[in-house]
């Protein structure tokens, strides 16, 4: 073993320790002080392992040890996963490398896991906290790829988790190469009904409303009726999913064809690049008392952080997971409840980089936040020529 | 707010049009106004039109103009621009058309020509306008009227008021030269108008996207001239850097080449080339860092939309690991360090890219075709003209010194094309 090696393990120990004393203790808020000291050894290693993130913080004026806190260690955008390998150890010693969909440039932003277990550390608490309240272990029922058909989804390692560790009986992937196995599903959560099971649906945006439309169009018989307690977790973005429905009828429609009250449809925010995720609060809140009133008030100063039902539609995202907009000309951390892109610090990254600057635009206030979509409408252009365009297609003409 | 017509011939309501009273049944019967003051324009001969366009545009420069009080009103919402950059293109767009710059217009490529081969001009003169750089289209109705032949313009539809703003100032200061200028704004899905415009033209002027200009150029059998999306660069040349102080001097020169029109205009130089090393382009991004955020003050940004700061955000962090970058309100800047295009800069900013030797760039920027508009230059004249007839292939149209990129003449040959002698 190498020594950076010895570093990088005593940081994953000293991450997962600090995850699991916050679970235990239910501290949903970490201290400025406990923050700063893990975000700071982290961008120590960081910089340590990685001579291209090395480089680029020289660039910034920014090393470790000179800046005043952890808001000055320079954020990478996700754009760069896409040309830079990004890890503080040799790439081919990765355990598992998460990549992103493509994009129009043919190129798959890359985040390099050494080890799984902290990813795993922070993914496993916070989805149990706001998808599993009650601690119980519900039929799951996905609609997504497993991490076998996908290896490089870091969504589907997500799912294989939920399903291989906190599955009950029946649980499991309905997917195949011509996408999601609507029928079979749907048989499954039938049959959970009958035998009075639980049951978690966890799905891409695009799945569920595959599925929505399949009920409405009547090719999967008439709506369910899900065992009280059940759930659903929607995730991969709304956006681009639905050309027709807005988020609020695609939720009313899920719970009308799945039988479940409406706070029980819980939306998903996570990236690849990201070892944490946000959830809606809803369902946390209905069984969580300490947690509701804090989540509630939040929710409400939050612009849109409450849709038309009163419930919360912000994202919470965990305490080792800091979130803050920043300003959009600038790029300097907005105040609290400013709209701007969004960056994260997530130290469950240990290997790679925890200061994630992402394209995503929101609110953000104590953790939690609410995402509000780029603007639409027309780039102004003038008469300057899309160079962008022109050089996409010229390459695409060279490699196609 | 700003009408979104203004029609010879066609009162504010459109009662005297004979027909439907729609758009296109309006500009038909403008049309026919627009041709019978043909001769009005053309009796008042060269001299009367220079001296009558000039002082058009003296009142256009004059701060208590009413037309460019209101254009200053309405544009920088309308254009998204901040009120200074839209000041300051009112200020280029008619400090340019002087007496003096006309006569050499005319002199250049108009004067003792036969129109057409025949003894008059086109009598009407169409002229399609595109967003944002409200100015582009000027030139080529100022020669429509230059010439003698009564213009007619299709402004964007959501960007009317500078083409009604001009329209109704040549009626009301330049009386003399008869109902000579139409304007309208529709939108491109109201085929009709846009039919019923181009039947009533003898020659059209066009600026726009290459996809909408290929559209046009399907539908119009008569003179066309087109003028699509283009990008120029600017060059430094190797020795041709002095101490810091000319840097500094250097980099106070090009930001306004950047910074006008937002970086949206086809003479923004979207690359600065720097022949010699990658520590040389380094160095000239560091003291551009440190003189574009008072720099850019001159030029006030208007906010990023966020589709617009997601991809600069992601072009600094791009940069960053490419080379070096930073940016604040308004403004960004890196330099690379190999010779490359990519990552694309964002507007606003000024990205320093080594190569090895002038020579390099036609092939570096082969990629983007014929579509060069601009060249600022910095080094000697031989240098200058031999990178210049290397460029010419790529397009190139315009070749001027540092921070007068964005300052072309009346008589430019915009896109290479003579426009004057368009009516000729």
């Amino acid at each position: 073993m190498t020594s950076s090696h010895a570093l990088s393990d005593a940081l994953h120990r000293k991450v997962q320790e600090a995850i699991a004393a916050s679970v235990a203790e239910r501290r949903w808020v970490w201290s400025d002080e406990s923050f700063d000291d893990l975000a700071q050894q982290l961008f120590a290693h960081q910089v340590q392992g990685s001579a291209a993130y090395d480089r680029y913080c020289q660039g910034r004026g920014v090393l470790p040890g000179e800046q005043n806190s952890w808001l000055d260690i320079p954020a990478v955008p996700t754009d760069v996963f896409r040309s830079i390998d990004l890890c503080s150890f040799p790439t081919e010693q990765s355990s598992v490398v998460f990549k992103t969909s493509g994009t129009t440039s043919g190129s798959r932003g890359r985040h390099f896991l050494r080890r799984t277990d902290t990813y795993i550390a922070s993914l496993a608490p916070w989805m149990c906290t706001f998808m599993l309240p009650s601690g119980d272990q519900p039929r799951v029922v996905v609609l997504a790829p497993s991490a076998a058909q996908d290896p490089h989804s870091s969504l589907s390692f997500m799912l294989q988790w939920a399903v291989d560790v906190r599955g009950g009986a029946g649980s499991a992937f309905f997917w195949d190469s011509s996408g999601p196995m609507l029928a079979e599903a749907v048989e499954s959560m039938r049959a959970a009904s009958l035998v009075g099971q639980r049951v978690l649906l966890l799905g891409t945006a695009r799945a569920l409303q595959a599925l929505l439309e399949s009920f409405v169009s009547g090719a999967l018989g008439g709506p369910l009726c899900l065992h009280r307690g059940s759930r659903a977790m929607e995730t991969g973005g709304f956006k681009g999913a639905s050309r027709t429905l807005s988020r609020e009828l695609f939720y009313e429609g899920l719970a009308k064809v799945l039988g479940l009250p409406l706070e029980a449809i819980i939306s998903e925010y996570g990236m690849t690049e990201l070892a944490s995720q946000g959830y809606q609060p809803s369902l946390f809140m209905a069984v969580a008392e300490e947690a509701d009133e804090r989540l509630s008030r939040l929710a409400a100063e939050l612009p849109e952080g409450l849709d038309a039902d009163g419930l919360a539609r912000c994202f919470v995202f965990p305490p080792w997971c800091r979130v803050r907009s920043v300003d959009p000309q600038s790029l300097d951390v907005l105040p609290e409840g400013e709209r701007g892109l969004l960056r994260f610090w997530d130290l469950a990254n240990v290997d790679s980089i925890s200061v994630i600057q992402t394209a995503d635009v929101g609110v953000v206030r104590e953790g939690a936040v609410v995402l509000t979509g780029r603007s639409p409408g027309a780039r102004p252009r003038g008469c300057s020529l899309a160079v962008d365009e022109l050089l996409a297609a010229a390459r695409l003409a060279t490699h196609p | 707010m700003t009408a979104r017509s203004f029609l010879p011939g066609i009162d504010a309501k459109g009662n005297n049009v004979p027909g439907s009273n729609s758009l296109p049944d309006r500009l038909l019967a403008s049309s026919t106004v627009l041709r019978s003051s043909a001769p009005v324009l053309r009796e008042l001969g060269e001299r009367g039109r220079i001296r009558t366009l000039a002082g058009l545009a003296l009142n256009w420069r004059d701060p208590e103009d009413p037309y460019r009080r209101e254009a200053l009103e309405v544009l920088p919402a309308e254009c998204g621009l901040s009120r200074e950059m839209v000041e300051h293109g009112i200020e280029q767009a008619f400090s340019v058309i002087t007496e003096q710059a006309l006569r050499y217009w005319c002199l250049e490529e108009a004067s003792g020509k036969p129109y057409q081969g025949r003894a008059d001009p086109p009598e009407l003169s169409a002229h399609i306008w595109a967003s944002n750089v409200f100015v582009a289209g000027l030139p080529p109705v100022i020669a429509s009227l230059l010439a003698g032949s009564p213009a007619l313009i299709k402004a964007p539809d959501n960007m009317p008021s500078f083409a009604v703003l001009l329209a109704r100032s040549v009626a009301e200061h330049a009386p003399e030269l008869g109902s000579c200028l139409g304007a309208a704004a529709w939108s491109r899905g109201d085929i009709a108008s846009t039919a019923t415009f181009m039947d009533t033209a003898d020659v059209l002027f066009a600026f726009g996207e290459d996809s909408t200009l290929d559209s046009i150029r399907a539908l119009y059998f008569r003179p066309l001239f087109a003028f699509g999306a283009r990008y120029s660069i600017s060059v430094i040349s190797a020795g041709s850097l002095g101490n810091d102080e000319n840097i500094d001097a250097l980099i106070d020169q090009m930001a306004p080449d950047h910074f006008a029109w937002d970086g949206r205009g086809c003479l923004t130089p979207r690359w600065v080339f720097v022949e010699g090393s990658a520590a040389i382009a380094r160095m000239l991004a560091e003291r551009a860092a440190s003189r574009l955020p008072e720099l850019a003050m001159r030029f006030p940004a208007q906010p990023l939309g966020d589709e617009a700061a997601a991809e600069r955000s992601a072009w600094l962090g791009e940069t960053g690991f490419a080379g070096w970058s930073r940016a604040g309100a308004g403004w960004a800047c890196a330099s690379l360090d190999s010779a490359t295009l990519e990552p694309v800069p964002p507007h606003r900013s000024m990205c320093f890219v080594p190569i090895d030797s002038l020579d390099d760039l036609p092939l570096l920027l082969s990629p983007l075709g014929n579509h060069l508009q601009g060249l600022s230059f910095v080094g000697n004249e031989h240098a200058r003209e031999e990178l210049a007839k290397e460029l010419q292939g790529l397009g190139l149209s315009r070749v001027t010194s540092p921070g007068d990129l964005q300052r072309p003449p009346v008589h430019w040959s915009h896109d290479g094309v003579r426009i004057l002698a368009a009516f000729c």
